[in-house]
Formats: C-alpha cells, sequence, structure tokens
C-alpha cells in the first residue's frame, strides 16, 4: 500500500460504495466510490487535522480528489514540506 | 406602498424581465460562470440568437425544449431564448440520470433535448456546446424578436419528485411565474448593486428563479459549478457575493472552508428554502459571517412559494418559516376540511396568483392537489403538508405529509421528532425514518454523541411514543441532486 493505515481509514470513511473487505485501489475512480463534494470537503479538513498540514489552495479542485493516488500525492507533498512537531 | 409601485414596469412575458433590465442596466454584469461573464445587453442579444436558432430548427410556440445540464451563461441564455421563442422551457439538472431524462422525455415529449453531457443520453439529444457554436453564426436578418404569448400560456415545466413513482412536472404559466417572481422579489429585496452566488442547479425552482429574481433587481448572478466547492467561502470572497441562497449541504460546505480560511466577506444576506435549515447550522453561519442576516423561507413548485419570514425573524419567532406571500393566502385546514385555529394544526393550504396550473397531463393528480372552490371559482393548492399558524398569521410548518404517520396511537411527524433531535447539544443534523410495515423508526443523526447519548436525551425532550428505539450515527448524510438530504436513499440503506 503506497500510504499509511491513517489515510486509508479517513479516505475510506468518505467512501460509502466501498465495503470494508474491498481493496482501496490507488486508481480507482473516487467518484464512483461514492464520495461527493460534501464528503469531499469534510475529508479535506479531517485530513488537514489529522497530518496538521495545510492544502495550498491551487489544490482545491477535483482533480486532487479524483482517486487516492492523487490525494495522497499532494497530502504526502505537504507532509515533506511541513514535518509535524 | 401601492401596488403599482411594488409591482414596477408592466411585464406580461418573463422575457420583458431580462428586456427591461437590458434597457435600464445593458452594461452591467448580468451572469457569470467559470469561463467568463455577459451584461445584461449581451444575454439579451444571446437569447435573441438562440430564440432564431431555434426558429430556425422549426421550434414553434408551445414546443418543449428540454435542457439537461450544469449552470452556465448558456443555460441562461437558453432559457430566456425558448422563452422568447414561445416555447416551453423544461430544465434538468446535471445530475439527471439517463434512466430519469428517458422518463421526461417521454412525458414531456420535447421537439428538442439539449445537454452537456457526454454519455449514453447524448445519442438522442443536441449537444449543447455544438448548439451554441452554430447559435453564434449569422442566421438571416437580426431582429429582436419576442413570440406574443398571453399570459396563461406555459413558460416552464418543472419536474419534481414526490410521492409518485414517475416524476411529475408543475405547469408554470408567463403571467404566473412573473407574479411569483416580483411577490417573492417583494420581501428579498435584492438590490442592483448585489451579487448573487448560485451554486443550486437551475432545474431547482430555488436555483431557477434566482436567473428572474437578479434580471428584475438588476443584480449579478454567479453561477458556480462544483469546481468552486472545496474552498466556497474564498470564491464568495473573490466573487463579491452579498447574497447566497442556501440549503443545508451548501451551508455547511460553506462552513467547513470559511473555519479554514477565515477572511472578510461582504455577505448580507443568506436565504434558505427547500430543506429546512437546522438551527446550529445557522447559528454557526452568524458566527462566522456576523455582517450577514438570514432569510427563512418555506414553499412548493406548486405555487414557487408559501411563505417568506423577515430577515433574522427566526431570532424573534423560533420555528417559523414567515407569512403568506403579499397578496395570497394560506389557511390551515384540518382532517375535516374545517379551518383551524390559531395555534392547530392542519393541512397548509394556499390560494392566490401564484398558484400554478397543475400537474402537465396528468389530470387527476391534477385535480386532487389543484381544488377549486365550489363556491367561489377559487383553486386552493393542497399542498399535503401540515403545520399551523399563530394569531398574527405566522406559518410553522410542521412536516410533508408523506411525514405525518401513527406510533403507539400517537400521531406524530418525522419533522417533529427531527426537530427534537436537533435541539440536542452536538446533534448537526437528524433525519427520521419513519416506520415501515417492515421496521419500526429509526433515527439517523449527524454527531459527536453516541447513538445511546442522543436517544437518551431524545428521551428528556420528548413522550416515549415519540422517542425511537433505534439511533443510527452517520458521519453524513447521502445527498440528492439539489443538494437536499436524500432520505430515500437513507431508507434504503436502513433496509439493507
Amino acid at each position: 500500500m503506497p500510504w499509511d493505515d491513517r489515510f486509508e481509514a479517513l479516505l475510506r470513511a468518505a467512501l460509502p460504495y466501498l465495503s470494508p473487505d474491498e481493496p482501496l485501489s490507488p486508481d480507482a475512480e473516487l467518484i464512483d466510490l461514492g464520495i461527493d463534494s460534501m464528503a469531499a470537503v469534510e475529508l479535506l479538513s479531517t485530513l488537514e487535522q489529522a497530518y496538521d498540514v495545510r492544502f495550498p489552495d491551487d489544490s482545491l479542485h477535483r482533480e486532487t480528489f479524483r482517486t487516492a493516488a492523487a490525494l495522497w500525492s499532494v497530502l504526502s507533498r505537504q507532509l515533506s514540506r511541513e514535518p509535524t512537531l | 406602498m401601492t401596488v403599482e409601485a411594488r409591482q414596477g414596469p408592466t411585464l406580461r412575458h418573463v422575457v420583458d424581465v431580462l428586456d427591461h433590465a437590458a434597457a435600464a442596466h445593458g452594461g452591467e454584469l448580468a451572469v457569470t460562470d467559470d469561463e467568463g461573464d455577459w451584461s445584461y445587453a449581451e444575454l439579451a442579444e444571446h437569447s435573441c440568437e438562440f430564440a432564431q436558432w431555434l426558429r430556425r430548427r422549426g421550434v414553434s410556440a408551445g414546443d418543449r425544449v428540454v435542457v439537461c445540464a450544469t449552470a452556465s451563461r448558456e443555460f441562461v441564455a437558453i432559457l430566456y431564448g425558448c422563452l422568447r421563442a414561445g416555447a416551453v422551457f423544461v430544465p434538468l439538472g446535471p445530475a439527471t440520470t439517463a434512466y430519469q431524462l428517458g422518463q421526461v422525455v417521454a412525458d414531456a415529449r420535447p421537439r428538442l433535448v439539449i445537454t452537456d453531457r457526454i454519455d449514453e443520453t447524448a445519442d438522442t439529444a443536441c449537444s449543447l456546446q455544438e448548439v451554441w457554436a452554430e447559435v453564434g453564426r449569422p442566421g438571416g436578418p437580426m431582429t429582436h424578436p419576442r413570440a406574443e404569448v398571453a399570459p396563461a400560456q406555459t413558460a416552464l415545466l418543472i419536474y419534481t419528485s414526490g410521492s409518485t413513482a414517475a416524476p411529475k412536472a408543475v405547469v408554470s404559466p408567463h403571467g404566473r411565474v412573473l407574479w411569483a417572481t416580483r411577490a417573492v422579489a417583494a420581501r428579498l429585496r435584492y438590490r442592483t448593486d448585489d451579487i448573487v452566488l448560485c451554486r443550486l442547479p437551475l432545474s431547482f425552482d430555488y436555483g431557477l428563479y434566482q436567473v428572474f429574481l437578479c434580471a428584475l433587481a438588476g443584480a449579478h448572478l454567479v453561477l458556480l459549478s462544483r469546481k468552486a466547492d472545496l474552498r466556497l467561502a474564498a470564491v464568495a470572497r473573490e466573487r463579491g457575493a452579498t447574497v447566497v441562497p442556501l440549503v443545508p449541504s451548501l451551508a455547511t460546505m460553506l462552513l467547513h472552508s470559511a473555519r479554514r480560511d477565515p477572511g472578510p466577506s461582504r455577505i448580507r444576506l443568506f436565504t434558505n428554502t427547500g430543506e429546512d435549515l437546522p438551527q446550529a447550522v445557522r447559528a454557526q453561519l452568524r458566527e462566522h459571517f456576523p455582517r450577514a442576516g438570514i432569510q427563512l423561507m418555506y414553499g412548493t413548485t406548486e405555487c414557487k412559494r408559501i411563505s417568506v419570514l423577515e430577515v433574522d425573524g427566526d431570532l424573534r419567532r423560533p420555528g417559523s418559516v414567515g407569512r403568506a406571500l403579499d397578496g395570497t393566502r394560506i389557511r390551515i385546514l384540518t382532517a375535516d376540511g374545517l379551518p383551524a385555529a390559531p395555534g392547530e394544526a392542519g393541512e397548509i393550504v394556499v390560494s392566490g396568483p401564484h398558484v400554478m396550473a397543475g400537474y402537465w397531463r396528468a389530470p387527476e393528480l391534477t385535480a386532487a392537489r389543484f381544488r377549486t372552490d365550489p363556491h367561489t371559482g377559487e383553486v386552493r393548492l393542497h399542498t399535503g403538508d401540515f403545520g399551523h399558524l399563530d394569531g398574527d398569521g405566522y406559518l410553522y410548518f410542521h412536516g410533508r405529509g408523506d411525514d405525518m404517520f401513527k406510533r403507539r396511537g400517537v400521531r406524530t411527524s418525522a419533522a417533529e421528532i427531527e426537530s427534537a433531535a436537533r435541539d440536542i447539544p452536538g446533534v448537526d443534523h437528524a433525519v427520521l425514518l419513519p416506520p415501515t410495515d417492515r421496521r419500526d423508526m429509526v433515527l439517523c443523526v449527524v454527531t459527536t454523541l453516541t447513538p445511546t447519548e442522543v436517544l437518551r436525551h431524545l428521551g428528556t425532550l420528548l413522550d416515549p411514543a415519540r422517542v425511537p428505539d433505534r439511533c443510527r450515527v452517520f458521519d453524513r448524510f447521502p445527498l440528492s441532486s439539489n443538494g437536499k438530504t436524500d432520505r430515500a436513499r437513507l431508507s434504503r440503506q436502513e433496509a439493507g
């Protein structure tokens, strides 16, 4: 798995159509797994709090939330920039 | 104020609203989408071009034109262009499935279907992009045509979901659309310098009428696509928004964005209808947008709007959705069909020039809901909703008719239990699924509390018959295409 367990758990919570026994594929379209705008907005807040980072404004578009891989890539870029204390 | 002063210029046709705006504020911005802006003069011009294109396509007065698309400047120009040509505009939102579009096409029998989608539905429809490319091309002498239509002629068919299995359309004539628009405008008082931020689909009448309300005031309508959802507060600031129509989901998204990105805001007014904005959400809006008032409304597509409360009237009269539009009447009728006393609950029945012309090709359903008084000939819209009026004529909404049920011999409504559940500190949203023949009622809540804590607290607020045995906690509720809580989906999840 290319990401950590916390990310997996938080993302899965926003995907009503992904059952717990199914794997979360890096390239699956999150929209097909049931994420909607409301869930994306909440996931953004949750991830920012959990990892103590701030997504840059220019990443706040749908492309960032298109797949798990895309989202993790934006998040991990921020993590490498802003190590948590 | 005299009736004349409130009514403003003589308007007979919905397009008159646009043409007056173009004459009075031609250079002012009318509509903006992700791709750019049009002034009122430009919007009027594009609507003329589209009307001419329709004529070249052989569309004539009374023909239906279905548009299934995301809100955009072209959507608005097509809307006015259809009306200018005397055609009937049938708006559908971007979330419409191919199955639903098929149902609407079978029912409306349109001359033309235009969509911005690129899926299987595109086979039987014209591409909006291709249509628009043709519209711009010169095609004969350019006039400013406006079909002569009587006020009683149909302007819009607005499809609504409801208790019936198949979609049904509310027939909305020019005269009544105009009347309703002006009656609502008299309460909301949009101003020429307002910038109205609309993230609602234009298939939803709450979204669609923003187009007419803005034109009537000469205000600027900014249409947002879902691209803006992650940064709504920032977008509102960048656009200089002063008015934002809200449904609860939109309010929650706006609040998330305002929390992570606080800053100044020019928003002076939030409006709400369609789904009750919970008290907790209103309190958070007031905290984050201290300069903005909140104006609550209640209505149904069958008459557009029923009541409007004063700005921040919810603080003075908690639970009220306001007074009837001026020139209209709200009656509360008991189960026997008799007028209820002030404070007594019953069915909400409305009459006035805003009551639309019934359901499209559904005479039985129309007769059941739009009942003609045998003595006066007046049409009374039986909403199927329940509520009461107080001594001052303020309406309190109790629930949609479908929400009313009896449990343990007590008549109650989902709205009543939901309202109590939302008053529990820590509960953000609550939806009650009424009992079915297979299960008892279930309370669904968005909260940080445990189900037991919620039910225990609810037991202190309501009598045992109104306290469910089961409570399920959600991180969030599924949403319908209009951004309302999708009760049907919650109910299916609960059944499965």
